[in-house]
């Protein structure tokens, strides 16, 4: 079972007070391209509480990866509003943004996106050092003890090149985790796994959802998808099916 | 050390060769300003202070004898510091190789007792100066590479023939000498009895070494001094032959030496602007590779502002490695070529200084440059949106744009050739960039060739005043049959002409001042000058008493025109005379020289068939053959006991005006290679990012059948390809860059402005070399690219 070591403050996760956690209100998403715009998201509207685990799925230009931007404030709204932790995100000036967003989301990217030239802990160091979210000398314990969690200790000092596919993931959500943000974003995170790293890190975001954070994972992997505790089914812009998992749509 | 620092040492030290660039880049630019500086300052600080500490002389009279008594009569005259006489003997030095060489004896009391133009010890470390006893002479140690030890017996023959022996007691700085490379006459300092011995006069002088009480440098207050003195001893029955007034209160080389700095600091100034040019280049090309990076960090917490901080960091790393470097390189070199310019000069250097001034602006350049260059395309790059940073699906656009119509096919270009040139127009700004690297590089590169042209043009035209391979000049008139009879005899000599050079004066219109000016004369019908006129017209058979000025007593009386007849006095005599036209000729000229007709002024001295000078034309050009003449000629006319004062043949006159030049020119050649390293770097960065970002266009290019000679072709030729585009610009910009370098340095070193040449040579060399660095730049580049795998470069992230 995953422990979150060193939470903020030494409270525990946002738990649900019935109140959204997240809330996509009427959000469109129109992007110009030289034949004209194209509709990415249409009238969108979504709420997810705290410690909710949620699948967004649908085919390849569905608008998956959009609504995840319009929660992380990487892309803004055509129109419609973006709440998230009771914060606007869709007012947020670019700089506000990006303190924010290290805060409090933990975003996980399909090929990783490791800083090549930093160690893994260095990598995972990285968000404390930019929010300043703990105290400079428990920086490298937090980082020590969250790759303990990822059973990545003895790879603390290497380069990422030199880890696996599945362990640069792992990397990817403990550094997702550094600032112990509420809610953990990610893109595609097994889609460049094999199915048995891929399982283990679905393994860890069921883990990371029992401690009370609140997961977002877009996948293209419906079998995946239903190991999430919600499904979202995204086509052509809107979202056409959202209901607990188990649920037949 | 946080993470975040760690990324940047990372960047630092991670990408070797790009660090390594970015350094050089950036040592390039801060060590020719450090260099230039501190050569300007060791140079101005070096040569007037050693000059100045021998209390030099600003005027020199030549007078009829002059005694102790009529000395401390004229020293007391207002405005006069110090005036102290001397007699001087000219000979020939000979050699053991049976050359002569002109060599002029001053006579002394005592060497350390001198009041004008003091002497001091050859090597600066001693303390002491050698004695000087009868029948021993003291040589300035500018002669040293004559070769003569101390000890050793020298060789003088006299204008009479006879020979003295002399004994080198010893070799002296003199810093008011013109150095003997430069003069071709070596100094030398005997004592009044040996200079009697000699021929000369033990109890009266007849040169007087002027230094005013104050205002050293102003011309016009030394000239007025200078005129006293000459009128007192005028009014007390002497007579002043020549006064020589030249660049007063300076060391004789300060002018020239001002002028090479001003144009060394511009060319180094410029190597900062190409070296700026270079760090925009690298700098957008870090930040392209950088973005992805930059669109993470701000995904994962890090604002605008710590994002830029880093990266002002990482080019703050770059210029302290680059300052390190360059501040004692440029001060190491700066002191050799100090040493170097102190030789040729003939001044002693002083301590070894490293200047606050030069390090403040290498500080500039190595740390406020690069990052003014840098702010920009950091600052747009930083701004980018996570989103914008990460999206890069696919093979992207990379600068291309939509196409409108559809591209012809061309039947002269093969499709990878057509590859490679629409490549080199796909970022435009960063062509832009190095294009303007190697345009500037190509201009001073080629501007400094034509500058080289110049120079050997302005030879050229100068020697169209002196045509003959071979000019013997006389102690005495001699008539000219029985001189030119002798010369005729050997073998080789295939014309001479007789010529006439005197002293005189020009005499102002209100009658109340005069200018120095010598008269050449040579025959109405000589074939041995082909001046250069800018008005009027030359002397002609039957001119009487026609005159040609030129340009250096126009820049003393600028109100004379053509037509306007004016008052020389020659040989205390006065004629008038008209002037029919106005010659240039480069240089400096004193005093200024004016052209009359031999014919003429011969029987106006009541001298005709007389002559002071043969000019020879020999059948072979070989300067060797014309050297063997030359030595047949001395000694024949030996034998005929004809007192010669100097043989200058034409070949080594040309060798030692060069010399002067060619120092300048190879400084500026170093700036010019400098910036062409600078303009390759930038090419060979350009080169190395563009295959870097279309390492996934490679890929495909391969999958679908590419070979490795194909890759490194379309690298190779869009190299190639920017190599011949900067070319024509560096070739279009030379012309006004060689415009102002040659207008500038005529007016430094040769007192007018130099006619402009634009020649082939530089215009080639350039090719040559663009195409080497094009080759160069894109070779690694090409066989990077060529060496990707399909699974390499489309996995590529």
């Amino acid at each position: 079972m995953l422990t979150l070591p060193f939470t903020k403050n030494g409270k525990k996760p946002a738990e649900s007070n019935g109140y959204p956690l997240i809330s996509l209100r009427g959000v469109d998403k129109l992007y110009k391209t030289a034949v004209g715009d194209f509709p990415a998201l249409v009238n969108v509207d979504l709420d997810i509480k705290a410690g909710e685990f949620v699948s967004v799925i649908g085919k390849s230009g569905s608008g998956k990866t959009t609504l995840l931007n319009m929660v992380t404030g990487i892309d803004r709204p055509s129109a419609g509003e973006v709440w998230v932790n009771e914060t606007a995100v869709h007012e947020l000036g670019e700089n506000k943004m990006a303190r924010w967003r290290g805060i409090n989301l933990g975003i996980v990217f399909q090929f990783f996106q490791l800083l090549p030239m930093l160690s893994v802990i260095e990598n995972i160091m990285l968000p404390m050092d930019f929010c300043k979210t703990f105290p400079k000398n428990e920086r490298k314990d937090r980082a020590l003890a969250l790759l303990e969690q990822m059973e990545l200790a003895d790879h603390a000092y290497k380069l990422p090149t030199a880890l696996s596919g599945g362990q640069q993931q792992r990397v990817a959500i403990a550094r997702g985790l550094a600032n112990d943000p509420p809610v953990i974003i990610a893109d595609e995170p097994t889609g460049n796994l094999d199915s048995k790293t891929a399982e283990r890190v679905f393994g860890l975001f069921n883990e990371l959802v029992a401690q009370g954070k609140t997961i977002i994972i877009v996948t293209h992997d419906n079998e995946m998808a239903k190991r999430a505790s919600r499904v979202a089914l995204i086509a052509d812009g809107e979202i056409v099916s959202d209901k607990p998992n188990g649920v037949k749509a | 050390m946080s993470s975040r620092w760690k990324k940047v040492w990372a960047d630092f030290w991670g990408n070797k060769t790009r660090t390594f660039l970015m350094i050089l880049t950036i040592i390039a630019g801060t060590f020719a300003v450090g260099l230039n500086s501190n050569l300007g300052l060791l140079m101005n600080r070096d040569m007037d202070a050693d000059f100045l500490s021998a209390n030099p002389s600003e005027a020199t009279l030549y007078v009829s004898p002059v005694d102790d008594d009529m000395l401390a009569s004229l020293q007391e005259i207002d405005g006069v510091g110090e005036i102290e006489g001397r007699s001087d003997v000219t000979a020939q030095l000979l050699q053991d190789d049976g050359n002569k060489v002109v060599i002029s004896f001053d006579g002394i009391k005592d060497p350390a007792e001198l009041s004008v133009n003091t002497l001091k010890p050859a090597n600066p470390s001693d303390t002491t100066l050698p004695t000087l006893n009868d029948k021993e002479v003291l040589l300035d140690r500018t002669a040293k590479s004559l070769g003569y030890e101390i000890g050793d017996m020298l060789s003088i023959e006299l204008s009479n023939g006879k020979v003295r022996e002399l004994r080198l007691a010893g070799y002296v700085h003199s810093v008011t000498t013109i150095p003997y490379a430069m003069m071709g006459q070596a100094q030398a300092f005997v004592n009044p009895e040996t200079l009697e011995w000699m021929g000369g006069t033990a109890d009266y002088y007849t040169k007087l070494n002027l230094s005013v009480a104050e205002n050293a440098t102003d011309q016009q207050h030394v000239s007025n001094v200078t005129q006293a003195v000459s009128d007192r001893f005028e009014k007390a029955g002497g007579t002043t032959y020549f006064i020589l007034i030249f660049n007063p209160g300076h060391h004789f080389a300060w002018d020239v030496t001002q002028g090479v700095i001003v144009v060394l600091g511009v060319l180094g100034w410029m190597t900062v602007a190409l070296s700026a040019f270079l760090v925009v280049n690298t700098i957008v090309s870090l930040m392209s590779q950088h973005s992805k990076q930059i669109g993470i960090m701000k995904a994962i917490g890090a604002d605008t502002r710590q994002i830029m901080v880093m990266y002002t960091t990482l080019i703050f790393f770059f210029g302290v490695v680059a300052f390190i470097v360059s501040v004692p390189l440029s001060s190491f070199l700066g002191g050799v070529v100090l040493d170097g310019m102190a030789g040729w000069l003939n001044f002693d250097t002083g301590a070894f200084t490293i200047f606050p001034k030069t390090v403040i602006q290498q500080a500039a350049v190595a740390f406020i440059i690069p990052l003014l260059a840098a702010l920009l395309p950091m600052w747009n790059t930083v701004r980018i949106t996570v989103r914008e940073a990460l999206s890069d699906y696919g093979l992207g656009n990379s600068g291309v744009k939509q196409a409108k119509k559809q591209t012809k096919d061309s039947r002269v270009l093969s499709r990878p050739v057509r590859i490679s040139i629409r490549n080199t127009f796909r970022r435009k700004m960063r062509l832009a960039l190095t294009l303007s690297t190697l345009v500037l590089a190509g201009a001073i590169f080629v501007a400094v060739m034509n500058l080289f042209g110049t120079f050997d043009q302005t030879m050229r035209d100068v020697e169209k005043y002196f045509l003959a391979d071979i000019n013997i000049s006389f102690d005495r008139a001699y008539r000219y049959e029985k001189v030119a009879g002798i010369v005729e005899a050997v073998p080789g000599v295939e014309s001479v002409e007789g010529w006439m050079m005197l002293g005189g004066e020009i005499i102002s219109a209100d009658e109340t001042t005069a200018n120095e000016l010598a008269l050449v004369a040579p025959p109405a019908d000589s074939t041995l000058i082909e001046p250069i006129l800018t008005e009027g017209r030359w002397l002609m058979p039957g001119d009487e008493n026609a005159i040609v000025i030129g340009n250096h007593l126009l820049s003393v009386r600028p109100d004379l025109k053509v037509g306007d007849t004016i008052k020389l006095n020659i040989l205390e005599r006065e004629s008038e005379w008209k002037i029919v036209g106005v010659y240039n000729i480069p240089g400096n000229v004193i005093p200024p020289l004016v052209y009359v007709n031999y014919e003429y002024v011969s029987h106006l001295i009541n001298s005709p068939g007389d002559v002071y000078s043969l000019r020879i034309i020999t059948s072979e050009d070989d300067p060797a053959i014309v050297a063997a003449i030359g030595q047949q000629l001395q000694t024949l006319l030996d034998e005929k006991q004809i007192q010669v004062s100097n043989i200058e043949l034409a070949a080594e006159w040309r060798l030692q005006q060069t010399q002067q030049t060619d120092v300048l020119v190879y400084f500026m050649l170093v700036m010019a290679i400098l910036t062409a390293i600078v303009g390759g770097l930038g090419l060979m960065s350009t080169m190395s990012i563009n295959t870097l970002e279309r390492t996934r266009e490679i890929g495909v290019m391969r999958a679908i059948g590419a070979s490795n000679f194909d890759i490194q072709k379309i690298v190779l030729v869009e190299g190639l390809f920017i190599g011949l585009l900067s070319w024509t610009g560096g070739i279009l910009l030379s012309a006004p860059i060689t415009s102002a370098l040659v207008y500038g340095v005529g007016l430094a070193i040769f007192k007018t402005p130099l006619q402009f040449t634009f020649g082939v040579q530089g215009i080639v060399t350039w090719l040559a070399i663009t195409l080497g660095l094009a080759i160069l730049a894109s070779a690694l580049p090409a066989r990077r690219a060529s060496r990707l795998t399909v699974r390499d470069t489309l996995a590529y992230e």
